[in-house]
């Protein structure tokens, strides 16, 4: 069998490593930031996630950051607020 | 996020470094689903939130699916990746591009190619080396050089993966600066090509190309131009495509969501007909010298015909504006820009009359509005937040106006002789125009300045 020699095409994903968040040992008395992209249907979850959390488990605020674009990054600002101010933020992405 | 986007939300944790990075899923889906039972949707993974949220999951080992569908192995979320993006931690390329021994056979370089997801399902020119050497020879840039990482996989954009996936496209080595441009153009932050990858919408990059190197390498502006037939336009918008797939790793179905796709994501580039344009050309309009020649990406949808037989610019541009505000399309809903592709006997009605292309702007964004009443209650409530600042209320009506500002309607020429126009809703996109140009930067005025014999 006759062969070829021919070149990949495939990019080659090297060595990213992005560092995570610190977590909290637990959410109580904590401030807990609800990030929503704005897909319909996002909010009356979070509506939800903020009720219980609030009321199973104890954290002391919820700060809502709300995009106006789904498939907009959030802007600069609001990842600095919520980096600020809020000990965990949980984050609705894509659909 | 839903169960729907787990494959798109793997290859991006993947390439960060972080494949275990658990998430929460639930069901798909969730636009067209009722409030109250998004709400009930919240209990059952309430505790997985929490527990990826906490150290609780930290140092547990492997998978441990649970009732709410979580994919939790070691702690993590909302990690900030770098400041305003994701331009930091990525390496250089360390080599050129590996190489492949494949059997000497059309048909089964084909399989191999198409069984690794490196075609769009079309045939290919197998990349040799020699022919890409021949495609590298158009670039002044070294083939190690990098134009980027690119989303969603962030693999990077080197000159010679660039010239590999040209050669597959069936491009000319004439071609490749316009394709390098164009990939300069679609990593530019504001084109959003991270979304344009992953989303569920069609948009896909449309390349307009301006200037005496148009013409050069044989780019069609004229009859068909959206249409077969033209090797330039063919293989220019193909290669960007193989591009998008095997470097960025838009593979469809898994990191591409797109419902329905678009025939112009095969391949959407076209020249503008600057000399059948009464107006100065797009690239003149952005601040180019008319012998410079540009790339300029737009992130759009299909391109949607416009037939217009009025004799006055004034009824012709009131249709056109009506067939750019239709109800349900990109430009009522997230439209950053929009096209408007004007055929050359179009363009000629309305410059007769004396209009420039700023007045066409002008008028077609007064006229393009979508009223309220053409569309429900679900889409007004969206539309409340996703585009506030169009909505506009006179006389008890409540109307939409499809752009923020008449700078946002991009308006080009080109096409053949009859009545026909085209509108290309865009996309949360903004387009990019760049000059091609040597590695200093200064531009040049044919391909020929490029090649290093």
């Amino acid at each position: 069998m006759a062969t070829i020699e021919l070149l990949s095409p495939a990019g080659g994903v090297v060595g990213n490593a992005v560092p995570l968040a610190k977590r909290v040992r637990a959410l109580e008395g904590r401030v807990v930031g609800l990030l929503n992209n704005s897909k319909s249907g996002t909010r009356p979850f979070l509506d939800r996630v903020e009720e219980l959390l609030r009321r199973e488990h104890s954290v002391s605020r919820v700060i809502r950051y709300d995009k106006n674009a789904a498939a907009l990054p959030a802007p600069d600002e609001m990842l600095d607020a919520a980096t600020r101010d809020c000990d965990v933020v949980i984050n609705g992405i894509a659909d | 996020m839903t169960e729907e986007f787990r494959g798109l939300y793997g290859i991006v944790t993947t390439s960060l470094g972080q494949p275990n990075l658990p998430a929460v899923y639930v069901p798909h889906p969730i636009v067209s689903v009722p409030n109250p039972v998004m709400r009930e949707r919240a209990e059952p993974v309430m505790s997985a939130i929490v527990e990826i949220a906490t150290e609780a999951r930290h140092g547990g080992a492997g998978a441990r699916p649970s009732a709410g569908g979580t994919e939790a192995r070691h702690g993590g979320a909302g990690a900030r990746p770098s400041a305003g993006g994701f331009g930091g931690p990525f390496e250089a390329p360390q080599e050129m591009t590996e190489r492949l021994t494949v059997e000497d056979d059309l048909q089964a370089i084909f399989d191999r190619f198409t069984s690794e997801g490196w075609t769009d399902g079309l045939p290919i020119v197998p990349p040799t080396p020699e022919r890409v050497a021949q495609m590298l020879a158009y670039c002044d840039l070294e083939p190690s050089a990098s134009l980027g990482p690119m989303p969603p996989r962030w693999a990077h954009a080197t000159i010679a993966k660039l010239a590999v996936n040209s050669v597959m496209a069936g491009c000319r080595p004439e071609y490749f600066p316009v394709i390098v441009t164009a990939v300069k153009a679609i990593l530019e932050k504001r084109f959003n090509l991270y979304g344009i990858q992953g989303t569920t919408n069609p948009a896909t990059p449309v390349l307009i190309v301006n200037g005496p190197i148009a013409r050069e390498i044989g780019i069609n502006a004229r009859g068909n131009l959206f249409g077969p037939g033209f090797q330039a336009n063919a293989t220019i918008g193909r290669a960007i495509r193989l591009i998008m797939t095997t470097i960025g790793g838009g593979v469809p179905q898994q990191a591409d969501k797109s419902t329905l796709g678009n025939p112009a994501k095969y391949t959407c580039c076209f020249a503008e007909n600057e000399a059948d344009s009464p107006w100065a050309p797009l690239h003149v309009e952005r601040g180019f010298e008319a012998a410079t020649s540009t790339v300029t990406a737009f992130g759009g949808a299909a391109p949607a015909n416009i037939i217009e037989k009025s004799k006055t610019a004034g009824e012709m541009l009131a249709t056109i504006a009506r067939a750019m505000a239709v109800p349900g399309s990109n430009n009522m809903f997230m439209s950053q820009e929009m096209l408007l592709v004007l055929g050359p006997e179009h363009a000629s009605i309305a410059a007769r009359q004396s209009f420039d292309k700023a007045r066409v702007r002008q008028t077609l964004f007064e006229h393009a509005r979508i009223p309220f009443e053409q569309m429900g209650q679900g889409n007004a409530d969206v539309l409340a937040v996703w585009r506030s600042n169009c909505i506009e209320e006179a006389d008890g009506r409540r109307t939409l106006r499809i752009a923020e500002k008449p700078e946002d309607i991009v308006i080009v020429v080109a096409g053949g002789a009859g009545n026909h126009s085209a509108s290309i809703p865009g996309w949360y996109s903004r387009s990019v125009t760049l000059p091609i140009t040597r590695a200093d930067g200064a531009p040049v005025r044919s391909v020929a300045e490029l090649t290093k014999r």
